[in-house]
């Protein structure tokens, strides 16, 4: 009798076993089978980059180099005219996202917390701006640009004066910081999405303490707002100079005298696709692109999702 | 009277509070105008008229919706290339919903080495979309491993031939070609799949462990818990990675219509007929997109609700 009750229990700790051994045994195949997909581009990436030039013929090197080498990796500086093209990758692109993460937050506490008349409209435009692809404004912008105007006015009074007095702005920081500025740069519907369903979520206790302490609307914000929306800035921050960083047409249209890295890199696959001696160069370039990118995902990353999940977007 | 008072104070409160919206917008306002709408405007001019350029700028004539008529009737490619890239749209968006949905599910169990998986499932959002991927994308890789050249062609490792598998199955020829066009693209919807499985996993997360509990005292099994607990609290989640990736798939520069747009817009420099492509392709992929939004907001928002 007793040994009849006691082998049915082991038999199902047994099941347990194999089936929970079973699960996590598909969930690692998934795993690895996908993130093989994944990372396959940058260890080709780094195989390709560290290798001797020399070697690109020989069918026997598939992935660890026979002799390490930087030649390619020296090449690719010299494409990418690296030290310029990183500084210019810097003040053009990362200081447009800095100043449209600060902007985009600032429109967007406006659409969440306020109740104005213009704001179904500006909902419209909302969604309109992560609609509309990007390119079908480029034309239209460089010509705003190239002879820059606010309503006509400065083309009557030139018209007056008899001067030129649109000033040309393609070229210089004006042509990206004034759309960052006014909160309609690269993806800037979406980082004001964002921060828009943060801000709905907020509590509006807060809002009242702030008022009951006699903080104006602009000190509640920056006092009380910001400090505690540090999720939302990181979400929007790492993304937003993500898309900053890999902005290729913006950058290419309006700021062509100062190449960027996603511009040089470009250039260069344009120009050498077909030369395969020069795919371990453009490999190491890709890298490069691409390090500082990784290195800023590596330090948010543990933070990155939690952020995400407590913005308000997902729930 | 005094209590009237009191609200006619509070109300005009209120709308002084609610006033200093504007104040906040007001950067974004004339945003919108120069760089948004201004341009807008403009660009639907420009299909509406012929474009010269010449030493002073463009000069426009109004030409009704010729460029239109153009685009629609004589232009060999347009309409191929609007459809191809309206149905890569509607056939990949379940299948990257369904595949970052259940990378999220599988990433959001607790497993050692979580962080690590985690960290490269991000990797589409900084490489996707980027001259990297073209590049990746290239001859220059041809040469190895996975080869991904302009068609659909795509032999991964070539150790399982699974065209040939599939044939052997004797399934109808559109389900079997359906199935070689996914496995052809595995490496496209993988890579397309980033950003979606971090807002996936970020809506799982934010579930409370109690609703979990519940759903297990009921005796529901995983799949239920699935079906009725975690897809319903994930509606929001849903709708979001809808437009987001609606909006990836149809404006990405790598969809022909948008290929064709470019290099008529770019390279041949003409404005008026790009301008009326666009607005062509996206007149239909707003529709496309609307409908599909409409349909999961009445189909399953209102049920999960």
């Amino acid at each position: 009798m007793k040994i009849n009750t006691h082998l049915p229990k082991n038999d199902v700790k047994w099941k347990n076993f194999v089936s929970n051994a079973f699960v996590s045994l598909v969930r690692y195949v998934f795993l690895i089978a996908f993130s093989y997909i994944l990372i396959y581009p940058i260890l080709f990436m780094i195989a390709h980059a560290f290798r001797n030039p020399a070697d690109f013929m020989d069918p026997t090197i598939e992935w660890v180099p026979k002799a390490f080498s930087f030649e390619s990796v020296q090449a690719a500086f010299k494409v990418m005219l690296m030290p310029d093209s990183l500084w210019n990758t810097i003040w053009i692109e990362v200081f447009a996202s800095v100043l449209t993460i600060i902007s985009t937050g600032v429109a967007a506490y406006g659409m969440a917390c306020f109740d104005f008349k213009l704001k179904k409209v500006l909902n419209v435009f909302l969604v309109l701006m992560i609609l509309v692809p990007p390119s079908m404004l480029l034309i239209p912008n460089y010509i705003n640009f190239h002879s820059f105007d606010i309503l006509g006015i400065l083309d009557i009074l030139g018209d007056i004066t008899g001067y030129e007095l649109r000033p040309n702005l393609l070229n210089t920081a004006f042509a990206v910081y004034l759309p960052a500025i006014t909160s309609v740069g690269i993806k800037a519907g979406f980082s004001i999405y964002i921060y828009q369903q943060f801000y709905k979520g907020i509590p509006k206790e807060l809002h009242e303490a702030a008022w009951i302490d006699g903080a104006t609307e602009l000190q509640t914000y920056v006092r009380v707002i910001v400090p505690s929306s540090g999720v939302a800035v990181l979400t929007v921050s790492l993304l937003s100079i993500i898309w900053h960083w890999n902005d290729y047409y913006n950058a290419q249209m309006f700021m062509s005298a100062h190449p960027t890295m996603a511009m040089r890199l470009n250039d260069f696959f344009l120009n050498s696709r077909d030369v395969a001696a020069a795919a371990d160069a453009a490999m190491a370039a890709c890298l490069m692109f691409v390090l500082p990118m990784l290195i800023l995902y590596m330090i948010l990353q543990k933070r990155f999702i939690t952020s995400i999940a407590s913005t308000g977007i997902v729930g | 009277m005094v209590t009237e008072m009191k609200i006619k104070k509070n109300k005009s409160f209120i709308d002084k509070h609610n006033r200093c919206g504007y104040f906040f917008c007001l950067h974004w306002i004339i945003g919108l105008a120069m760089f948004f709408v201004f341009p807008l405007i403009s660009s639907v001019l420009y299909s509406l008229s012929e474009v010269y350029i010449g030493a002073d700028g463009l000069t426009t004539t109004f030409v009704k919706l010729a460029n239109y008529k153009n685009i629609l009737f004589d232009d060999a490619y347009y309409i191929d290339n609007l459809k191809t890239s309206v149905i890569n749209m509607l056939t990949s968006l379940p299948i990257i919903i369904a595949l970052s949905l259940f990378l999220a599910l599988v990433l959001n169990s607790e497993f050692k080495g979580r962080l690590v998986f985690r960290a490269v499932f991000f990797l589409p959002v900084i490489i996707a979309g980027s001259v990297t991927m073209t590049i990746l994308q290239s001859n220059y890789v041809d040469a190895s491993l996975f080869t991904v050249s302009s068609g659909a062609e795509y032999t991964y490792g070539s150790l399982i031939d699974f065209d040939a598998m599939l044939s052997e199955l004797n399934l109808p020829t559109a389900i079997q070609t359906l199935f070689s066009d996914y496995l052809a693209n595995v490496f496209n919807l993988v890579w397309s799949c980033g950003v979606q499985t971090i807002l996936f996993l970020a809506g799982l997360q934010s579930i409370s462990s109690q609703l979990y509990e519940v759903g297990k005292i009921e005796g529901a099994n995983r799949w239920e818990i699935l079906w009725f607990l975690e897809i319903p609290m994930l509606r929001n989640v849903i709708m979001l990675v809808l437009l987001f990736t609606m909006v990836e798939l149809l404006t990405s520069m790598s969809t022909p219509v948008m290929e064709q747009i470019t290099s008529t817009m770019f390279s041949s420099q003409i404005y008026d007929k790009s301008s009326a492509m666009m607005w062509g392709y996206f007149i239909v992929a707003g529709a496309f997109m609307a409908i599909i939004l409409f349909a999961y907001n009445k189909l399953c928002m209102k049920r999960w609700e």
